[in-house]
């Protein structure tokens, strides 16, 4: 017998050195996944809320305009959150690179996976009416922890680009009713023979647009005008039509109801 | 001659797991010199790669429930192994931090594994008898378990925790380095 055998012997025999039940690493890989689960909802969650803003400031269709419209697009990025971002994809990264799936292949590729599957996640979240609804909470004051993020992000004016609701229109201007909560509430809208449309000119009232250009008392002179979508009032229309047909549903129901008193009565 | 000598080293391992302490004496039989004779690659001090071996020993006995009996013990063992040397060297000499290599960042074309001819194989060993010293520990480790513990790309892929491109990476840039190590020292 070696000496080295007799001594780690020893260590066992005495308590010294005590073995680690099994469970104690079924938990541990269990808070590792649920670790992973939770950063893997972090950051779909953080990725369809820049998505959200992007959209909600209209500064996610500037690039439609070009170099100076990627500029803006870059200058509005919320630079904070896609910091903390990067932060959790390395801790999940260093997570998932203890599991042999992950580091028996380059890095890069399990990053471009990470980074891919948040993306396609975070878009999916970004269509449902999660964030439009707890902007609304927070609007009315009742999302008391992310009250602040919401209301911070959504009311940040975007430099040199401006969205709004078309009020009025005519060859030479727009009166737009402005989304920004900081005093935008009516814009006119200069057009000019240099102004450029990306996607045409077919406007009409009620559409959402995004004006590039500076802004000086109310006045906008537009360096370009694109129509945008507007998620939250397509949201609020399939809202209406839902209320409208549960509406009519409950009215059904009513008159069913009082003919089957009425014949009740009569017997 | 004792029935558990016949045993393989994951069914002593199951046996541990189950509470027979005596069948870890024999995992520690088969593995001392092996541990010992992978330390002296790391570390020149040999009391202190004695006292690094019981270490690992000790925690193979301590986390020997989480070993899979259905894979193979030995790159397990070589894993714990490598982690403690590893540290024993980063204690000693203060290295930069680096938080991943770029060898393991991109993927690699020339990562099949060759056989070196018998020929070129000995004249390797021999450069890195000689010179094994003077090579950076990132190609120093892969060319130990492949030349001198006789293990493929992918168990050492398991014990550096590396893909297996990087294994070939970094044993072929080895031998480019050893060879150049020793063309200088020996050749001039």
């Amino acid at each position: 017998m070696t000496d080295l055998k007799n001594k780690i012997l020893d260590k066992i025999q005495t308590g010294e050195a005590k073995m680690r039940p099994r469970w104690h690493f079924i938990l541990k890989a269990i808070l590792a996944a649920v670790g992973s689960v939770v950063i893997f909802a972090i950051l779909i969650y953080l990725f369809s809320f820049v998505v959200f803003i992007l959209h909600d400031s209209g500064a996610w269709f500037a690039p439609a305009f070009g170099s100076e419209g990627i500029g803006i697009f870059l200058a509005s990025l919320p630079w904070t959150l896609i910091f903390v971002g990067i932060i959790f994809v390395v801790i999940l990264e260093t997570l998932i690179r203890r599991y042999s799936f992950a580091y028996r292949k380059p890095l890069l590729y399990s990053l471009s996976g990470i980074v891919l599957f948040v993306a396609v996640m975070g878009s999916a979240v970004y269509q449902t009416p999660l964030h439009d609804n707890l902007l609304l909470k927070a609007e009315e004051g009742r999302l008391p922890l992310a009250e602040e993020l919401y209301r911070g992000y959504t009311t940040q004016p975007i430099r040199k680009a401006h969205t709004g609701i078309i009020k009025k229109i005519n060859d030479k201007e727009f009166k737009v009713e402005g989304r920004i909560k900081n005093g935008d509430d009516d814009l006119t809208i200069k057009i000019s023979p240099k102004t450029k449309f990306p996607a045409g000119q077919d406007f009409k009232e009620d559409d959402r647009v995004l004006i590039v250009g500076n802004k000086k008392d109310r006045v906008i002179e537009a360096v370009g005008v694109l129509k945008v979508k507007d998620k939250r009032r397509i949201n609020s229309d399939q809202d209406r039509k839902a209320d409208k047909s549960e509406e009519e549903n409950l009215k059904k129901i009513e008159l069913d109801l009082n003919i089957d008193l009425e014949r009740q009565i009569l017997r | 001659m004792d029935l558990k000598e016949q045993l393989t080293d994951e069914e002593l391992a199951s046996k541990v797991q189950a509470g027979d302490t005596e069948s870890f004496g024999f995992l520690v039989e088969r593995y001392e010199p092996k541990l010992k004779r992978y330390g002296t690659k790391f570390i020149s001090n040999r009391a202190y790669i004695e006292d690094l071996v019981q270490d690992i020993f000790i925690k193979v006995y301590t986390n020997i429930q989480s070993f899979n009996t259905k894979m193979r013990f030995s790159p397990w063992i070589y894993r714990i192994a490598h982690n403690e040397f590893v540290n024993a060297i980063k204690k000693r000499v203060r290295t930069p931090l680096s938080f991943f290599d770029l060898d393991e960042v991109f993927p690699h074309l020339t990562s099949n594994e060759t056989a070196d001819g018998e020929a070129a194989e000995s004249e390797t060993k021999r450069m890195m008898d000689d010179c094994l010293d003077k090579l950076d520990s990132k190609y120093r480790e892969p060319l130990i378990l492949y030349y001198y513990e006789d293990m493929d790309y992918q168990e050492i892929a398991e014990i550096m925790h590396i893909p297996i491109s990087t294994v070939g990476v970094r044993i072929n840039r080895g031998k480019k380095l050893l060879r150049k190590i020793f063309d200088d020292r020996f050749k001039k």
